[in-house]
């Protein structure tokens, strides 16, 4: 009877993770294990039939004699790295309105793009830089006299890119900081004041500091999906022009479906996943460290 | 967006674009209907965020509580599991999902497209329950057991009642998980019978590149029902969202 028990509370928790466990390996753990299997072998499905061993062979291509790499790399760098600071910077200054505004209407107003579909604020961005009839482009026009085409230049296209997704997902940062902000105990606020600090030393000798962890997490979360910008890029300029703004995740794509490369996209996922992983664990390691 | 749907046909290809129209145009609001399945496309998506809904909460729910209660061997291996699967990029696991899908016939299927979401969808849904499972007071899970409930008749009879916001608040995020996701979609669903609203509105872009009154007007009629619905819902879908990154 005893033992009878123990066996039940040992299996209990398991019987209750099977559901979920099971349905993550069949979706998930599989398609990658499976994603790594192909990436050692050559399919092509433009030659039926074609389909051996490779090893190495995709990696090594992808790390050392694709022309395209070094751009796709810089691409990704850029797109991670400016949506991560723009994010930081837009939700930062969002929240710190919306704590001292409790007006729901300036509130919602701040939040409501990120109700809007990722395909419309893409189709949306399209309509503003129109070269012909866009917005943007009729106002340049009024200060230049230049009717400019924002997706034939690479460091404008990639600005185009950062505006959109960034203004599709700032109020992510904004919601974690703004809960963040509102959990600082007021009496920290009164002290200070009471010291003499003016509202810029209050902001970073007492707010940073008290958002601090907040802040590193969503630096890692922005960094994640900024480094998975897909949706806008495929929409607005499909990685161009000339490759500028093809990151790594629109790149694999490409390779699978445009030129069916089955076997070094997934090479280029592969690859691009582990080094998320790397730079995920580090940083966590770190966090861990300092804490 | 409604000022550009609004333009009348003549207006929206001016130079310089015009501020306030003189006149308003109603009539693309109808006419958009018959050149494209706008209300098919629609009702997929529903079709498909519903499915994701019922699939993902439940064995979240179950996964969630599991975590929350119990100490088992493995658990805190697999709870940081969890968080490794934000990292794979989804387009990596798109090919795999295209050839096996393709061999079990599910691809260009509807409930095929809902089952992928699932990948994505049960992790987070987990994360979020387990950190909302902390604002339920213990005792009653307690009293509930000594009175000789089994842990199931707990999680059935006591916790489930209680954690009704936290069940929404998951639900609200897999459905808008499922009703913006656009890689799978695209990628997945060939018919333009099937297609969901993210999938049929990128085919505008091309064809219908100069009439942005008409596309306009389709972004109209798939954003509104997503801003109603968020404003509806906003309370549980931010503390759900907050939580969620939070407690990690």
């Amino acid at each position: 009877m005893q033992r009878n028990k123990k066996i039940k509370s040992l299996i209990i928790p398991y019987l209750f993770l099977l559901p979920a466990i099971t349905i993550l390996t069949v979706l998930w753990l599989y398609p990658i294990l499976y994603a790594v299997w192909l990436s050692f072998f050559n399919l092509y499905l433009m030659k039926p039939g074609q389909f051996s061993f490779v090893g190495l062979k995709n990696y090594e291509r992808f790390l050392f004699r694709d022309p395209l790499t070094p751009i796709v790399f810089n691409a990704t760098l850029v797109i991670t790295l400016g949506s991560l600071v723009l994010s930081i910077l837009i939700g930062l200054a969002t929240a710190m309105v919306m704590k001292s505004k409790t007006n729901r209407f300036i509130r919602s107003v701040i939040i409501t793009p990120y109700a809007i579909p990722t395909v419309v604020v893409s189709l949306i961005t399209l309509w503003i830089i129109d070269p012909t009839y866009g917005i943007l482009t009729y106002v340049v026009h009024l200060f230049t006299g230049v009717k400019v085409n924002m997706l034939s230049n690479p460091t404008l296209a990639l600005i185009t890119i950062l505006c959109s997704f960034v203004w599709k997902y700032y109020p992510f940062s904004t919601l974690v900081l703004l809960a963040a902000l509102e959990s600082v105990p007021k009496q920290f606020y009164e002290a200070a004041e009471i010291d003499g600090a003016s509202s810029i030393q209050r902001f970073i000798h007492v707010t940073i500091p008290s958002i601090k962890p907040t802040l590193l997490l969503l630096i890692l979360l922005l960094t994640i999906s900024g480094f998975q910008c897909f949706d806008v890029i495929y929409m607005v300029t499909s990685g161009g022009p000339s490759n500028a703004t093809n990151n790594l995740v629109i790149y694999t794509y490409q390779n699978a479906f445009t030129f069916y490369r089955m076997s070094y996209a997934s090479a280029i996922g592969i690859f691009s996943t582990f080094i998320m992983l790397i730079i995920s664990i580090l940083y966590l390691r770190l966090l861990g460290k300092r804490e | 967006m409604l000022y550009t749907a609004l333009l009348p046909e003549d207006y929206v290809w001016s130079w310089p674009p015009v501020i306030i129209p003189p006149r308003l145009n109603f009539s693309t609001f109808i006419t958009v209907f018959e050149e494209r399945p706008i209300l098919l496309w629609l009702s997929n998506t529903i079709l498909v965020s519903v499915l994701t809904v019922i699939l993902s909460v439940p064995p979240a729910l179950l996964a969630g509580y599991a975590f929350y209660r119990f100490d088992f061997r493995g658990k805190s291996s697999l709870f940081r599991l969890l968080f490794l699967t934000m990292v794979v990029p989804p387009t990596v696991i798109i090919v795999p999902y295209y050839l096996v899908l393709d061999s079990w016939g599910l691809t260009d299927s509807l409930i095929g497209l809902a089952i992928t979401y699932l990948a994505f969808t049960i992790p987070t849904e987990i994360i979020i329950f387990y950190g909302y499972l902390f604002s339920i007071p213990r005792e009653l899970e307690e009293a509930a057991l000594l009175d000789g409930c089994s842990p199931l008749g707990v999680f059935v009879r006591i916790i489930l009642p209680l954690s009704v916001p936290g069940i929404i608040a998951i639900s609200i995020y897999s459905f808008s998980i499922a009703w913006n996701e656009f890689a799978f979609a695209m990628t997945l669903l060939r018919s333009p019978s099937n297609w969901t609203a993210v999938a049929g509105i990128r085919t505008f872009i091309g064809q219908w590149m100069l009439a942005w009154d008409k596309v306009m007007i389709t972004c109209v009629y798939f954003t509104i029902p997503a801003i109603i619905f968020y404003f509806l819902t906003q309370k549980y879908f931010v503390s759900g969202m907050t939580a969620g990154a939070l407690k990690f």
